[in-house]
């Protein structure tokens, strides 16, 4: 009897501690606010004041990459408190090999070179991707890129890295050690006249076989859906997705079954079966998106959610676009959104 | 223009003044889109959103040119705006020496 009172004991501490590992979002502006996504609070605050690009999780969730207007940092996410201010160059578009054992991450030119270019009307100076080891953050390799890359992508096992270029309107492929292996030109840019389009990510499907890049243009928007299995006839398909609207955030369900794509104040998941797409339509413009592991829910977040107050805000949406539980932000207008695995 | 002399003491300090050397985007420079003003709601409205958030995407994601300072430049412009939809009176300021 005393075991069995022992192991019911034993079980009801066991299944708090189970439940008490909620589902958590990371969200910034300036700084970072972690989100519970299950209780609908905040739980944890990282107070920076320096723009947050991109943030991005290890696999096993428990360190999250900040790329920031200061910086690239590591942050202890079980402590929600920062460990490590990796490189002080103003970086942008982290990824983190699945394996988790590389991080890779764009970090600009200093800004006094590139205002200096600017002024004299040359290109901006290059910058440079850094490839470092998960492993105590350790700088493997890096070489020079266009100043304009944008976002990054990186293979399962680290051995191949993709880098967005939107003003040439390519992908270029490169081996960690800097060797350009492709390039996939997807927009004929100068063709396009002023009217170019825009390019805005790159998201790796999670089985590695495609990546996916949101092209808006005059006319219409389009997810440009690149195979890198070689088994496709068509190497770059463009899927249209009805509409002209601007595409903001863009990434694929965790379960490689969409990809989710938010435009101004409207939001789909894009399963690549082509036209028709059904757009959710939604009072407030959800800027970020990540869809919850094992659910078909997704996270949002929005910079204005109450205009009369000026709060942001992050929600959980339901499949059908229904708006489960929200949680207003007084002192942040969220941009980017990150589910901690 | 420089063969207009400044004739009295407001002239001589309008001439003196240093122009400031902020930059908007420019086509090619940075952005790589020219297309201002088309985008739409859902049912075909004029874009809907709020500016703050087009101010901010035009900075640091470089959607279309506007007149506010660029991410390469300026990297450090939001870093004072935590709610930009009551901090943006935090961007007013922008140094003339970059």
């Amino acid at each position: 009897m005393k075991r069995l009172l022992l192991c019911a004991l034993a079980f009801g501490l066991l299944v708090p501690a189970s439940a008490s590992a909620a589902r958590q979002a990371w969200v910034s502006s300036n700084h970072i606010q972690v989100v519970d996504l299950d209780a609908g609070k905040v739980v944890g605050r990282i107070d920076l004041k320096e723009f947050i690009h991109d943030i991005e999780f290890a696999p096993d969730g428990n360190t999250a990459y900040i790329a920031s207007s200061k910086g690239l940092r590591v942050a202890d996410a079980n402590a929600i408190r920062l460990d490590q201010h990796v490189s002080q160059a103003a970086s942008r578009g982290i990824s983190v090999s699945a394996d988790g054992h590389r991080v890779i991450v764009i970090h600009r030119a200093p800004k006094a070179d590139a205002l200096a270019a600017r002024k004299a009307g040359l290109p901006l100076p290059p910058a440079t991707l850094a490839v470092y080891t998960s492993k105590g953050m350790t700088l493997e390799s890096s070489f020079a890129v266009s100043g304009n890359a944008f976002d990054t992508a990186i293979s399962a096992d680290g051995s191949r890295i993709w880098i967005l270029v939107p003003q040439d309107g390519v992908v270029l492929e490169h081996a960690p050690d800097g060797r350009l292996v492709d390039t996939i030109q997807l927009v004929d840019q100068v063709a396009a006249g002023p009217h170019a389009a825009m390019l805005s990510e790159l998201a790796l499907s999670p089985s590695g076989d495609k990546l996916v890049v949101p092209v808006t243009n005059a006319e219409d928007s389009y997810l440009a859906e690149i195979d890198l299995t070689g088994h496709r006839a068509e190497r770059i398909i463009n899927q249209g997705l009805g509409h002209a609207r601007r595409i903001q955030g863009v990434r694929w369900d965790e379960d490689g079954s969409g990809v989710y794509v938010t435009a101004i104040q409207s939001m789909v998941k894009f399963d690549g079966r082509g036209l028709p797409v059904s757009w959710q339509s939604f009072s407030a413009n959800y800027v970020d998106v990540q869809g919850l592991p094992g659910s078909d829910e997704a996270v949002v977040v929005t910079p204005t959610f109450n205009k009369a107050n000026g709060t942001g805000a992050v929600g959980v949406l339901a499949a059908n676009g229904e708006l489960l539980r929200t949680v207003e932000l007084t002192d942040m207008s969220p941009f980017v959104v990150a589910v901690r695995p | 223009m420089s063969r207009i002399k400044a004739m009295n003491v407001k002239a001589q300090k309008i001439a003196e003044t240093t122009v400031r050397d902020v930059r908007g985007y420019a086509f090619s420079d940075c952005c790589a889109s020219f297309a201002p003003g088309w985008e739409v709601g859902p049912q075909d409205q004029a874009d809907p959103c709020p500016w703050k958030h087009d101010l901010t995407l035009c900075w640091g994601t470089c959607w279309w040119m506007g007149q506010v300072p660029d991410d390469s430049s300026y990297s450090n412009w939001l870093d004072e705006c935590g709610n930009i939809n009551n901090d943006w009176r935090n961007l007013c300021t922008i140094p003339d020496n970059g």
